[in-house]
C-alpha cells in the first residue's frame, strides 16, 4: 500500500467529481454536433476522475512501497519555515492595500531575513530598508506600477 | 531567403531590439548561474514587465533568457556541483570532476564554445525546417490542431520522470482550470462562483509564478540550500580548451547539436531531454567510457551543446504550428497572444518582421553570450558567492510585485500564493507542475478547436478519426500512452521534461 499516493489521489478524485457535478448542474453540455459550454469541463472532469481513481487503486493494491506514511514526506526537513512563509505571504496579501506597500514589504523582508535563515540584525535592517525603498522607487516611480500607498499616503 | 535574413537583420539592429537581446541574455545567464531560480520562474516573474515593451522586444528578451540560461547553468554545475538549471544536471557529473582536478577553466570554456556551436547551428536548422512545416500547418483544420495538441500534452506527460498517470491527472486539471471564466463561444460564466476576479479566467502569470516561483522557494528553504564554491582563482586565464580537449570533444559537439535539435523539436522535448540524451549517447560511443564520471571533457561538451541546440529546436513547433511544446514556450506563447500576435503558420506571412527578427536576434544573442561567458566569466562566478538566504526574499518580492502589477488586484496575489502551496505539495507528492502550465495554455486553444470541429463538420466525435492526419496523430498519442505499460522498465531514462525547477 502506498499511503502517500492514496491521500493525493483522493484529493484529485474529489476535485474531479466536483467538476463533473458542477458542469452537469450549472452548465449546458449540449450535443455532439452542438457542444455547449459545459462539455469541455465535463470531459476534463471525467478524465481527472478516471485517472485519479486509477492511482488510488494502484496505490491500494501495491504490495511493497516505502511510502506508507504521509508524515515521512516532512521528516528531517524544516517544514515549520514553510508554514511560516506561507502564513506571512497570506498576511502580506491581505494587509497590502490597507497598510501600504512600503511598510508591508519592510516587515516581510525583516521576517524572512530574521526568521527563515537568521542573519545578524544589522544586515537584516540594512537589506530590508534597501530592498523595500529600492523596490518602491523602481517599480512605483520608474516603472509606474502604482503600488498601494496605504496609511502613509506616499 | 536572403531577403528575409536581411529583413531580420535590419529589424534586430535597431537599438531597442539590441538592448532587449542584451538584457535577455544577461538575465538568462544570471538566472542560469543562480541555483534555485530557473528560466520558467524567471520568465514568469518578468512577464508583467514585458507588457510595457513592443511585441518583438518582449519576445526577443524572453527568448534570450531561455537560451541564455542554458549557458549560465553550466557555470554552477561545474563550479558548485549544483545544477544551475535542470538542463545542466548531467554537466555536474563530469564538469565538477574536471573542476576538482584543477581543470574548471577548460570545462567552462568547452561548455561555452559547445553551447555557441549548438545554438547557432540549431538556429540554422530552425530556419531550414520551419518554412516547410509552416506549409504543412496551413493545411491543418481544427480537427488536426486538436489532435496535435493532444499529442503535445501526452508527450510531455510521457517524458516526465514522474509517473505518467499522475501527469495525466495534472494535465486534466490544467485543462479544467483553463475553462474557468466567461466561455468565449457562448458567453456563459463557468465555475466563477460569482467571484469577480474569476470572470476573466485564472491568469497564467499568477499560476506560473506560484507553481514555479513561490513553490520552488518553499521547497528550497525547507531543505536549506548550502553552497560551497570550488577554487576559482586564475579561472579566466585557463578558460580556453587545449587542442587535445577540442579533439576529444569534437564529435560530442557534432552529435550533441543534432541530437539536441531534433529532441527539441519534438513536442514535450526541449533542452533538458536533449542534455540527458546526449550524455547517454556519448558514454555509449566513447572509446574510454571509464573516463565518464571522472572528468571526461566530452561529458561536458555533448550535453552543453545539446541543451542549446534543443532550446533552439523547441521554437520550431511554436513558430510553425503555434503549439508550445514545453513550459517556457507556453509562456512565450502567452506573450505573443497578449500582444495580439498569434504564432503559427500565418506568422511568417503576417508578421515577417517578428519571425525573422526573432530568428536573427538568436544569432546576435549567441554571440553576446559567448562574450559574456568566456572573457567575462569572472563576474558570474562572483554571483555564485551570494548565499541563497540573502536572495530568496528578493525572488518573493519580484513575484509579489509582478503579479500585483498585472491588474492591481490583490485577489491575484492570493491565487499566486495558493498555487505556490499547491506546487509545493505537488512536488512533495511527485506530480509534475510543468504539465499543469502547458495544459492551461493549450486548454482554450484545444477547446476552440474541439468545438469548432464538432460544429463545422457535424460528424460528432468521429470527425477526429476520419481525417487521416488527425487520426495518425491520435494513434501516435495512444501509442505514447500505452508504450510505458508494455515496457517492464517504467522509468523514463531522460528525467524531467520541461520543468525549470531544480531537482
Amino acid at each position: 500500500m502506498n499511503r502517500q499516493d492514496q491521500i493525493g489521489s483522493l484529493v484529485w478524485l474529489f476535485v474531479g467529481v466536483f467538476i463533473i457535478l458542477g458542469s452537469l448542474t450549472s452548465l449546458k453540455i449540449g450535443t455532439a454536433n452542438d457542444p455547449g459550454p459545459g462539455l469541455f469541463p465535463f470531459l476534463a472532469g471525467i478524465l481527472l476522475t478516471v485517472f485519479s481513481l486509477t492511482i488510488f487503486l494502484k496505490a491500494t493494491f501495491q504490495k511493497k512501497s516505502g511510502k506508507t506514511n504521509v508524515r515521512d514526506l516532512w521528516a528531517t526537513l524544516h517544514w515549520k519555515k514553510v508554514v511560516y512563509t506561507i502564513t506571512v505571504l497570506f498576511i502580506y496579501a491581505l494587509l497590502l492595500e490597507s497598510a501600504g506597500f512600503l511598510l508591508m514589504t519592510l516587515l516581510l523582508f525583516i521576517f524572512l531575513f530574521r526568521k527563515i535563515e537568521p542573519q545578524k540584525w544589522k544586515l537584516v535592517i540594512g537589506l530590508s530598508v534597501l530592498a523595500s525603498v529600492g523596490a518602491y522607487l523602481i517599480f512605483d516611480r520608474m516603472l509606474q506600477v502604482q503600488l498601494p500607498r496605504g496609511l502613509f499616503g506616499f | 531567403m536572403v531577403d528575409h535574413i536581411l529583413l531580420g537583420l535590419q529589424v534586430v539592429l535597431q537599438p531597442s531590439n539590441i538592448l532587449s537581446c542584451f538584457l535577455g541574455t544577461v538575465l538568462g545567464t544570471l538566472i542560469g548561474v543562480l541555483p534555485g531560480l530557473g528560466p520558467v520562474g524567471a520568465i514568469a516573474i518578468l512577464l508583467p514587465t514585458t507588457f510595457h515593451l513592443t511585441p518583438l522586444e518582449a519576445i526577443i528578451m524572453v527568448s534570450g533568457i531561455y537560451y541564455g540560461a542554458q549557458y549560465g547553468g553550466s557555470i554552477t554545475s561545474i563550479l558548485l556541483n549544483i545544477p544551475g538549471e535542470s538542463s545542466s544536471i548531467v554537466t555536474c557529473i563530469d564538469g565538477f570532476q574536471m573542476a576538482r582536478k584543477g581543470r574548471a577553466g577548460p570545462a567552462l570554456g568547452i561548455a561555452a564554445f559547445g553551447s555557441f556551436i549548438g545554438g547557432t547551428v540549431g538556429i540554422l536548422l530552425l530556419m531550414v525546417l520551419a518554412l516547410p512545416l509552416v506549409k504543412l500547418g496551413l493545411t491543418f483544420g481544427p480537427p488536426e490542431y486538436f489532435s496535435l495538441m493532444v499529442v503535445g500534452i501526452v508527450l510531455l506527460t510521457s517524458l516526465s520522470s514522474r509517473s505518467v498517470i499522475k501527469s495525466l491527472v495534472v494535465g486534466a486539471f490544467g485543462i479544467f482550470l483553463s475553462t474557468i471564466g466567461i466561455d468565449p463561444m457562448s458567453g456563459n460564466p463557468r465555475f466563477t462562483f460569482k467571484i469577480y476576479t474569476l470572470m476573466d479566467g485564472i491568469g497564467i502569470v499568477p499560476v506560473a509564478m506560484g507553481l514555479f516561483g513561490i513553490a520552488e522557494i518553499l521547497t528550497n528553504i525547507e531543505t536549506g540550500l548550502k553552497q560551497e564554491i570550488y577554487e576559482t582563482r586564475g579561472l579566466a586565464a585557463s578558460i580556453f580548451p587545449t587542442i587535445r580537449d577540442w579533439i576529444d570533444s569534437k564529435w560530442a559537439i557534432v552529435r550533441g547539436t543534432f541530437i539536441g535539435f531534433f529532441l527539441g523539436v519534438l513536442p514535450g522535448g526541449g533542452a533538458i531531454l536533449a542534455s540527458f540524451a546526449s550524455y547517454a549517447v556519448e558514454k555509449k560511443f566513447s572509446r574510454r567510457p571509464e573516463m565518464f564520471g571522472n572528468g571526461a571533457i566530452e561529458g561536458v561538451a555533448g550535453p552543453e551543446t545539446a541543451n542549446n541546440a534543443g532550446a533552439q529546436g523547441s521554437f520550431v513547433p511554436l513558430l510553425a504550428f503555434g503549439i508550445p511544446c514545453n513550459v517556457v514556450m507556453a509562456l512565450l506563447l502567452s506573450i505573443f497572444l497578449i500582444h495580439g500576435i498569434t504564432p503559427g503558420p500565418l506568422l511568417v506571412k503576417d508578421h515577417p518582421n517578428v519571425f525573422w527578427g526573432l530568428v536573427m536576434s538568436m544569432y546576435l544573442g549567441n554571440v553576446m553570450l559567448l562574450v559574456l561567458n568566456v572573457p567575462l566569466i569572472g563576474i558570474w562566478v562572483r554571483f555564485l558567492k551570494i548565499p541563497y538566504a540573502l536572495f530568496f526574499p528578493f525572488i518573493i518580492l519580484f513575484c509579489l510585485v509582478g503579479v500585483y502589477s498585472l491588474n492591481n488586484n490583490i485577489n491575484e496575489l492570493v491565487i499566486m500564493i495558493l498555487f505556490g502551496v499547491a506546487g509545493y505539495l505537488m512536488r512533495k507528492f511527485e506530480y509534475d507542475p510543468a504539465v499543469l502550465i502547458l495544459a492551461m495554455v493549450l486548454g482554450p486553444m484545444m477547446e476552440t478547436a474541439f468545438r469548432r470541429s464538432l460544429i463545422m463538420y457535424e460528424e460528432r466525435f468521429s470527425i477526429f478519426f476520419k481525417r487521416p492526419i488527425s487520426l495518425g496523430l491520435l494513434i501516435l498519442a495512444a501509442f505514447l500512452l500505452l508504450y510505458p505499460l508494455l515496457r517492464r522498465d517504467k522509468k523514463f531514462p531522460f528525467g524531467d521534461a520541461g520543468e525549470g525547477a531544480l531537482k
